[in-house]
C-alpha cells in the first residue's frame, strides 16, 4: 500500500481538488484507492456528495473503533472516502493525548494495507501535529504550488520542517492554479525550482473548469473529460503514477 | 468490500430495468443505463476434466477465467485471442500450465453459453449519492452449434456499496415482500440443466449398477446399452477428429461390446452372435489405422526423449509422417463411419437390444442369475491367467506373453462389468493388480509393435525419398531404444507376475469368484 499526502501550508491552492481528481484517476487505473478526508471543512466529502460525519470520530482516532467501519464508498469503482468530521478541529488536541502522538494516523492505517493499494490524505493547511502525522504516514507528499512569492516561500518552510525533523518521506512540488498570461506566474514556471523537492513539470491551469466541480460534485474527468484540466489532471496523475513506482 | 453478499431475486418475465425503477422511485431516486450485452462460455472437455477437478473455465470475450466452482474464487486467468481448443493457444503462464497438465490430451469444447443482457441501476438519495446498485439480468443459454436458445428467468441483483448497508437491508426488506430470492444454484448448474444436460454426463467409466438377482440376460443387456451408448457418444468427435480420446474411448467400447460377446456365454443365439462379433470386428478393424498414427503423434514427444539431445531435431520428417498418415487414415475412417455398414450396425445393434429380445428365450444361461455366471466366467479366466502366467519364463516365445495378455484383458473386462457385484474394496484391488499385471504386458507388447512398425515406416519414407540419412539414423537408435525398453519389460514380467499370483490375491479371489459349486476342478 502507497500512501501520498496532498499538502501546503497555504489554503486555497487546490490541495482538495488535487486530492479528489488524482484518486478518482487512480482509481480508474485499477489502484484500489483511498482518500482520507482530514480536512474539518470536509471539501473531499462534499465533492463526492458524502456527509462530512463520523460517528464516534473520537474513537476512532484512539483505534477503538475499527477505521474500516467509517469508510463509505464513492461512486466510482475502487474508490473509497474516510469522510471528514466536523470534531477533526480539535484533531491536534485529541493526538496529544495518546503516547506517540505524531505516529497515530501511520498506526490506524496499517489495518487497512490488504484493502488498498493507495491511501491519500487530503489535509489541512497550516503546520500542526495532524500535518506532521500526515508527514509521517505518506511515503509521498505532493504540495500543490501556486507560482507567487508566497507560495515558493511556504513551500520552503515546509522543505526546511521536513529537513529540520528528519522526516523520512519524499516531497514533489507542481505548479497549481497557472494563469500564463501573468508575468510572474510565467517567470516563476521557467525558474528553477528548490532543489530540496523533485519540481514535477505538469501544472494544473487556472480554470473555470475547476470551478466547477463544487456545483457538479463530481470529479473533473467525469464532467468535461475533454477539457485542459482535466487533460492537464490526467497529465499529472502519470507522471505522479510513474515517479512514485 | 461491503459487510453484506449481494442479494439475488427472481424476477417475473414481464418486469425490467424500468418497471423496477418506477416501482423504488418513491423511496429512492432510481436512474437506469443503458442495457449491456455480454457472452459468457463455459469450457470443459468432453469428459469432464476440469469439472472433476472442481474447476470452472469461463470465456468472457477475450477474457479467459479458472474458477473454484463451490466458492467462485478465480485460480488463474488470461487473454486470449480468439476460441480456445489446446491450452497451447493461450499465452505462457499459470492458467496454460494448470489446463496442460488437467487436460493432457483432451481439447477444450464450449458446454453451454451464456448471452446476458444486463442493465445498470443506481439509487441515489437526497444528496445525489448512488447508496445502491442493481443489475437487471436477462440471460438466454444456448448449447454449441445449437440453434435454439432457452431463456432464464430474470434476475435482479442488490449490490451493496461499502459504507451503505443499511439502504441494501431497506431495499431488501422490500422486494423481499413482492419477488421470489433466487435459488443459490449457479449460474452454469442453471444453463447446463437449461439446455438439458448434467455436469458428468459422459465418461468413458462403467458407472452401472448390477443387482445380484437379476437375470443374466437383463445385466448384459444393460452393459452391452452402457457400452453402445459410449460409443456413439463418441463418433460425432471421432468424425470431426476434435482430440485422440474420441477414437480411443470409440475403439475401447467396441473392445468391451466384443469381449463381452464373446465371454458371456450361452446368453444370445449362435447367429446373431457370430453376425454382431463380425461387424464389431470390423469396427475395431478399420479404426486401427488412425488410431496408430494418433499413438505415433502422442508418443513424438517421448520418442525425442529417448535419443541424445544432437539428434532430436532429425525425428522432424518423421513427425511429419505421421501427421500425414494420420490425415490420410482420418479421411478413410471418416468414409468409413459414414458408410451405410457402419450406421446399419450401430443401428441394427440398438434395436436388438432395445427390443424384447425373445431371441435370448430359451438359452442356457439368459435365464440364470448374473451373479452365478459372473463368478463361473471370472474364476475359468481367472485360472486360465494363472496357468498360462506359471508356464512362461524368460524363454519362452514372445507368442505366449502375448496370449497371457489377451486372456488378461479379457479378465478385466469381466471385472469390470460385473464390479458392482462384488465388495469394491475386494474387487477393487484385484482389478489393480491386474492393471499392474497388463502395464507389463504392455509395455512388452506395444513396444515392440512400434520397432517393428517403425522399422517398416523407415523403409517405406526412405523408398519415398522423405527420410534423409540422419533421419533414418536416428529412427534407428529410437527402435534400439524401443527394444531395450521391451527387454527390460521381459525382464520384468516375473516379478510382476509373482506379485499377481500370490496367496493374497488366491484368497480374495476364492472368496469372491469362486463358484459356490463348482465343478471347474483346480485350485488356484
Amino acid at each position: 500500500m502507497k500512501t501520498l499526502g496532498i499538502y501546503n501550508i497555504k489554503g486555497g491552492v487546490g490541495k482538495t481538488a488535487t486530492a479528489v481528481n488524482i484518486g478518482h484517476l487512480a482509481a480508474h487505473s485499477g489502484l484500489r484507492t483511498l482518500i482520507w478526508d482530514l480536512d474539518p471543512q470536509g471539501a473531499a466529502s462534499f465533492y463526492f456528495r458524502i456527509k462530512p460525519r463520523i460517528k464516534k470520530s473520537r474513537l476512532l482516532l484512539f483505534g477503538k473503533r475499527d477505521l474500516d467501519d467509517a469508510i463509505k464508498a464513492t461512486d466510482y469503482p475502487g474508490l473509497d472516502l474516510l469522510p471528514a468530521d466536523f470534531s477533526y478541529r480539535n484533531m491536534d488536541l485529541l493526538l496529544n493525548r495518546v503516547r506517540k502522538p505524531k505516529l497515530q494516523l501511520k498506526r490506524l492505517l496499517r489495518p487497512l494495507s490488504r484493502d488498498y493499494d493507495l491511501v491519500i490524505f487530503d489535509c489541512p493547511p497550516s503546520i500542526s501535529l495532524v500535518s506532521e502525522n500526515v508527514f509521517r504516514a505518506a511515503d509521498t507528499l505532493l504540495v500543490p504550488t501556486i507560482p507567487t512569492t508566497l507560495s515558493l516561500r511556504t513551500l520552503s518552510q515546509l522543505l526546511g520542517f521536513i529537513d529540520e525533523n528528519k522526516i523520512d518521506t519524499r516531497v514533489f512540488s507542481f505548479y497549481s492554479m497557472v494563469d500564463i498570461r501573468k508575468s510572474m506566474h510565467k517567470s516563476i514556471c521557467e525558474s528553477a525550482a528548490d532543489p530540496r523537492c523533485t519540481a514535477l513539470s505538469s501544472m494544473i491551469p487556472y480554470n473555470v473548469v475547476v470551478e466547477l466541480m463544487g456545483m457538479e460534485r463530481r470529479p473533473v474527468n467525469e464532467y468535461a473529460p475533454r477539457s485542459m484540466v482535466a487533460k492537464a489532471y490526467r497529465q499529472l496523475w502519470d507522471e505522479l503514477a510513474a515517479k512514485m513506482g | 468490500m461491503p459487510r453484506h453478499a449481494p442479494v439475488c431475486f427472481l424476477l417475473p418475465p414481464e418486469d425490467s430495468a424500468e418497471t423496477i425503477c418506477e416501482r423504488l422511485q418513491d423511496h429512492l431516486e432510481c436512474i437506469v443505463d443503458a442495457p449491456v450485452a455480454t457472452q459468457l462460455c463455459f469450457l470443459d472437455s468432453f469428459d469432464w476434466r476440469l469439472h472433476q477437478k472442481g474447476l470452472l473455465l469461463l470465456q468472457n470475450g477475450k477474457s479467459l477465467e479458472l474458477q473454484k466452482k463451490k466458492t467462485a474464487q478465480i485460480r488463474s486467468t488470461a487473454r486470449v485471442s480468439a476460441s480456445v481448443k489446446w491450452p497451447g493457444d493461450l499465452p505462457k503462464g499459470e492458467l496454460r500450465g494448470s489446463l496442460s497438465e488437467i487436460l493432457q490430451m483432451r481439447a477444450l469444447l464450449p458446454v453451454v453459453c451464456v448471452h446476458t443482457k444486463s442493465s445498470l441501476l443506481h439509487l441515489r438519495n437526497g444528496d445525489g449519492k448512488t447508496v445502491l446498485r442493481m443489475r437487471v439480468e436477462q440471460s438466454e443459454c444456448q448449447a454449441p452449434a445449437a440453434q435454439g436458445a432457452y431463456a432464464l428467468l430474470p434476475r435482479l441483483w442488490l449490490l451493496p456499496l461499502k459504507g451503505y448497508e443499511n439502504e441494501l437491508l431497506k431495499l431488501k426488506r422490500i422486494l423481499s415482500g413482492e419477488l421470489e430470492q433466487a435459488p443459490t444454484t449457479s449460474l452454469f448448474d442453471e444453463a447446463l440443466s437449461a439446455i438439458g444436460r448434467h455436469a458428468f454426463d459422459y465418461s468413458s467409466k462403467l458407472d452401472f449398477t448390477l443387482a445380484p438377482d437379476m437375470t443374466t440376460a437383463q445385466a448384459m443387456r444393460l452393459i452391452l446399452l452402457h457400452l453402445l451408448d459410449n460409443l456413439t457418444n463418441n463418433i460425432e468427435g471421432t468424425r470431426a477428429d476434435i482430440d485422440t480420446e474420441f477414437l480411443h474411448d470409440l475403439r475401447v467400447a467396441t473392445r468391451r461390446t466384443r469381449s463381452a460377446l464373446s465371454q458371456i456365454k450361452k446368453i444370445l443365439p449362435a447367429a446373431v452372435l457370430e453376425d454382431f462379433k463380425a461387424r464389431f470386428a470390423w469396427l475395431g478393424q478399420i479404426t486401427s489405422p488412425t488410431r496408430d498414427m494418433d499413438v505415433f503423434k502422442l508418443e513424438c514427444e517421448n520418442f525425442r526423449e529417448l535419443l541424445p539431445p544432437v539428434m532430436r531435431e532429425h525425428l522432424t520428417p518423421l513427425h511429419d509422417f505421421f501427421v500425414q498418415q494420420h490425415r490420410n487414415q482420418q479421411r478413410v475412417l471418416k468414409r468409413h463411419l459414414a458408410s451405410p455398414r457402419f450406421t446399419s450396425l450401430i443401428g441394427e445393434w440398438r434395436a436388438f437390444l432395445t427390443s424384447d429380445c425373445d431371441l435370448v428365450e430359451g438359452m442356457e444361461n439368459a435365464d440364470r442369475p448374473v451373479l452365478a455366471v459372473s463368478q463361473e466366467r471370472i474364476w475359468k479366466l481367472y485360472r486360465r491367467v494363472l496357468r498360462e502366467g506359471r508356464a512362461i519364463d524368460y524363454d519362452s516365445p514372445p507368442e505366449e506373453m502375448h496370449e497371457l495378455r489377451k486372456s488378461c484383458k479379457k479378465l478385466r473386462y469381466l471385472m469390470e462389468f460385473f464390479r458392482s457385484l462384488y465388495p469394491d474394496n475386494q474387487i477393487g484391488e484385484m482389478i489393480k493388480e491386474l492393471k499392474a499385471l497388463l502395464n507389463n504386458l504392455g509395455d512388452y507388447q506395444d513396444h515392440e509393435v512400434q520397432a517393428v512398425k517403425l522399422m517398416s515406416i523407415g523403409e517405406q519414407m526412405k523408398k519415398e525419398g522423405r527420410a534423409p540419412t540422419k533421419t533414418v539414423m536416428a529412427m534407428g537408435v529410437l527402435v534400439a531404444a524401443l527394444l531395450e525398453r521391451q527387454e527390460q519389460a521381459h525382464k520384468d514380467f516375473s516379478r510382476c507376475f509373482s506379485r499377481f499370483d500370490r496367496d493374497h490375491n488366491h484368497r480374495i479371489s476364492r472368496a469372491i469368484f469362486k463358484p459356490a459349486k463348482s465343478n471347474m476342478g483346480s485350485k488356484a
